[in-house]
């Protein structure tokens, strides 16, 4: 790490770095506390400990709720997805990269201004396609959608990396005989492994964490994915909430994983979307 | 082999799909919401001009939904900028703890929205969630409050809860901006004897355009969509005191049928997005010059 200004972080830093680290983690606490309490104990005593460990707020979480069902639903979405997004992105992102001509960078740039389209805006007409395409409760349908609106920050990424991807390679593969095609996913997909995995990890999340497309496009509660899923707890009449808290922090799991498995990779693709946008 | 259509080939699907799915639809809203139309696929659209923006300007409603963007604005530049300034300091400075420091700052950031709104609406639960049990303890009673359930309250959370959960973000953009300050920097003007408020002044705030620039555009465009928090935390209420117009537009459209109403709101958020973003741009181009 390079020094800065902050070399020394002096005593109000330091308190506040404190500070901050347990206002990011109390909620997290809490709520695994939380899951393994029972009614009286979390709204008696919300900041203490549990007296005991109720892990049967776990094994009902898992076995009355659907929140199981919810998290395989999500994960296959998302893995999907994610598989679709790639290889798609991979011959696009492969031309811009390489090719020259005009219609190449406008077709960039075309892509680039999706940073600028905010989702919300499209709904409306996005639900009329959507019906007239039968999309509803349709993994199809919501694949696709996973897809095209990933596709921005995805290319972004992708071609951002091949650009600086050797031509010799390419021009090796023709020599041998390779098409374009077989030049991209045998000699160009498998040096770019790197950024692929940042960009997949990343559509991953946010396909995993998605809200607003589950609850427009699924009404049938074996399609459920987690969001909605959870979201089906507010404004129900609620007899216990420590399943419920289980039930957070189940399907927090998967994504918790592949931060801390993949953090660097997760923090890089997240903030270099966010810089474009 | 180098086939003349190959290149072309490999764009169209990808393209084919993000034209259609995302940018069809945005250019449809705009269209649209210059129209009418109840949302029954048989009756037609009728075109009634500006009608849509003219309702929406007299109605108070969507001028508290717009205003509540305002609201995440503000909490973004008076706290959200210097909190993940000084975050974005503290995990570049190398102090022991600093790399577990960021892992969990920017922790929220992978969460789902749903999850981190469904905790923060118990901890702020009126009766035995733990903030009010905080303050009660401290005896400070008075200041417990009906957090997610008083009009003069609500909106306000939900601003907290959405730094809370992108302060790690914003960290990480000012931390960019931090590490790319050369070191030959800071030795010469350790020579100086520049002082610290100066150092600060001069060299760590210039470095940093490119930072505040990101930050900025991000946080307006960001407090213009939020959506899955006050969906989830408030549902917009009490009595639509905490509604933004993204769940403005979702329940305009969605619930009452109001197309054309949604889609005026869905061209506002847009256009507020893009104007800011061009207005940013030349401000720090101006900078430069």
């Amino acid at each position: 790490m390079k020094a800065t200004s902050f070399r020394n972080l002096g005593v109000g830093l330091t308190v506040f770095a404190v500070f901050w680290l347990f206002v990011t983690l109390y909620p997290l606490s809490f709520t695994i506390v939380s899951s393994f309490k029972d009614n009286t104990e979390i709204f008696s005593s919300p900041m203490s400990l549990p007296s005991v460990l109720r892990i049967e707020n776990y094994t009902r979480a898992l076995l009355q709720a659907t929140i199981l069902r919810n998290i395989a639903n999500s994960l296959f979405l998302s893995v999907i997805s994610v598989a679709l997004l790639l290889f798609l992105v991979s011959i696009c992102s492969y031309v811009l990269a390489r090719e020259k001509a005009k219609w190449a960078v406008v077709v960039y740039l075309v892509f680039l201004s999706g940073f600028l389209l905010p989702v919300h805006s499209a709904l409306i007409p996005l639900t009329k396609l959507v019906s007239a395409l039968g999309g509803y409760n349709n993994y199809a349908m919501l694949i696709i959608l996973f897809v095209s609106y990933n596709a921005p920050l995805s290319v972004f990424l992708v071609t951002g990396y091949m650009k600086t991807v050797s031509k010799e390679l390419d021009e090796a593969a023709f020599l041998d005989g390779c098409g374009y095609f077989q030049t991209v996913i045998y000699v160009i997909l498998p040096v770019s492994a790197p950024i692929f995995a940042t960009a997949g990890i990343v559509a991953f999340l946010f396909i995993y964490n998605d809200l607003i497309f589950s609850i427009l496009f699924l009404s049938k509660k074996t399609l459920y994915t987690v969001s909605i899923g959870l979201s089906a707890f507010v404004g129900e009449r609620i007899v216990e909430y420590g399943p419920i808290f289980a039930s957070i922090v189940l399907s927090s799991l998967p994504m918790v994983a592949i931060y801390l498995l993949f953090q660097e990779k997760v923090q890089k693709g997240i903030t270099e979307g966010a810089i474009k946008g | 082999m180098k086939s003349k259509y190959a290149p072309f080939l490999m764009v169209l699907p990808l393209l084919a799909l993000y034209l259609l799915f995302v940018f069809y639809p945005v250019a449809n809203a705009v269209l649209s919401s210059f129209f009418s139309w109840n949302g029954i696929a048989s009756s037609p659209q009728v075109f009634v001009g500006l009608r849509n923006y003219i309702d929406l300007a007299k109605d108070p409603r969507y001028f508290r939904a717009f205003a509540n963007s305002g609201r995440f604005i503000i909490g973004s530049l008076l706290f959200l900028m210097p909190l993940s300034f000084a975050l974005g300091g503290i995990i570049v400075s190398g102090v022991r703890g600093s790399r577990v420091m960021k892992a969990a700052y920017f922790l929220p950031v992978v969460l789902s929205l749903t999850a981190i709104s469904l905790m923060w609406r118990s901890i702020l639960y009126p009766n035995g969630g733990p903030l009010n049990a905080l303050l009660e303890g401290m005896n400070l009673d008075r200041l417990a409050q009906n957090w997610l359930g008083d009009v003069r309250f609500a909106i306000w959370a939900v601003v907290f809860v959405n730094m809370w959960t992108y302060a790690g973000l914003n960290m990480l953009i000012f931390a960019a901006g931090l590490v790319s300050i050369p070191q030959e920097i800071w030795d010469s003007v350790a020579i100086d004897g520049a002082g610290k408020v100066a150092r600060f002044w001069y060299i760590t705030l210039p470095s940093l355009k490119e930072s505040f620039k990101a930050f900025l555009v991000l946080a307006v465009s960001g407090s213009l969509k939020v959506f899955d928090i006050v969906f989830i935390m408030t549902g917009g209420g009490p009595n639509g005191s905490s509604d933004t117009p993204a769940t403005l537009l979702y329940f305009q459209a969605f619930r009452f049928n109001r197309f054309g109403i949604g889609n005026a709101i869905g061209t506002l958020i847009l256009l507020f997005g893009l104007a800011w973003a061009l207005l940013v741009n030349r401000a720090v181009r101006k900078l430069e010059a």
